[in-house]
């Protein structure tokens, strides 16, 4: 995990970074 | 997929219903190693006592007092496989839990993990040998997601990891990386507070729950609890999408994940082939969307 993109202050833009990071790495396995 | 990651960023449980081999569990245990927190599995059976999740005490001779041993629950993503194959007693337990976040044992309460959820499966095929959740408990989960049968591409996707040699079995063949950590998902919440929610989108949801109160085909609609979380969902969703501000389509997209599991149909209704998603659309083409 990259600390320092963790450690970045939580916006909204990052809130929706997030979801598509987590969305694409979920994506690598779950089809659907 | 998206439903799953809108409730982790929500700390919303969800139940996943599907029948078997559609990958449940494996979504869970994905989810589990993209957002680097503690994850338990237990699998629900009819001879898994309350104590077996919450923990016990043991008697320590040496001290000649009571401990409290932790049970599988207190964890930040606990998935229950097959909830409905326990009794009633024990899922009340894992439900009351979920409503409290603390495990209350001889007098003492101990809170649980940050975030914390739980993602319950159930197979809706099978009744033998199952107990029903009681529809008041079945309330305190956020979303009732369906799982279905994959589509053929989907399918030919499935079965291409497996000839490129990934098993989904080890997950060590599929460069997952952890994005964020468990405090980021209680960051989440406090960011998603900010999204605005106008007047009119707080009108909106009211109505929308409100109709499913008095909807013909229905005999118990949804409770402040399933207004609430419409609210938080469609808040959550508004931001992963991009926006500061809720519009009437994010609620739209999360009603039916968070109102199918708080509806009772009539029984005249269900014998004529309705379904809570079908009720829940014909209740939102009903009421009026504010201009957004």
């Amino acid at each position: 995990m990259d600390t320092a993109a963790s450690e970045t202050p939580m916006t909204l833009p990052r809130v929706a970074e997030l979801f598509e990071k987590t969305r694409a790495e979920v994506a690598k396995v779950i089809v659907g | 997929m998206e439903g799953v990651v809108v409730a982790l960023f929500s700390e919303g449980s969800v139940l996943l219903e599907g029948p078997p081999g559609l990958g449940k569990t494996l979504l869970v245990n994905v989810l589990a190693r993209t957002v680097s927190c503690h994850f338990r599995r237990i699998q629900f059976t009819p001879d898994l006592m309350p104590s077996d999740l919450t923990g016990h005490s043991v008697y320590d001779m040496k001290e000649q007092e009571f401990h409290f041993k932790p049970g599988p629950i207190f964890t930040n993503l606990l998935l229950t496989d097959e909830i409905n194959r326990s009794p009633p007693k024990t899922q009340s337990a894992l439900l009351e839990v979920m409503q409290e976040r603390q495990v209350t044992a001889d007098g003492k309460s101990y809170r649980l993990r940050r975030p914390f959820l739980v993602l319950a499966t159930q197979n809706p095929l099978e009744h033998e040998g199952t107990y029903p959740l009681p529809e008041a408990q079945i309330d305190r989960f956020m979303f009732k997601l369906l799982v279905d049968y994959p589509s053929i591409e989907e399918e030919g996707e499935i079965l291409g990891h497996y000839a490129a040699g990934r098993d989904p079995r080890d997950l060590s063949g599929f460069d997952l990386n952890p994005v964020m950590r468990a405090e980021d998902v209680i960051a989440v919440q406090e960011a998603t507070g900010k999204v605005i929610v106008e007047t009119s989108i707080l009108r909106y949801i009211t109505e929308i729950v409100a109709k499913t109160r008095s909807w013909h085909s229905v005999l118990v609609g949804a409770s402040p609890r399933g207004s609430v979380n419409l609210l938080i969902a469609s808040r959550v969703l508004a931001a992963c999408r991009g926006r500061n501000f809720v519009v009437p389509d994010d609620v739209k997209e999360v009603a039916p994940w968070v109102l199918r599991h708080r509806l009772i149909l009539r029984s005249e209704a269900e014998i004529e082939g309705e379904r809570p998603d079908g009720v829940v659309g014909q209740i939102l083409d009903s009421v009026t969307a504010p201009r957004s």
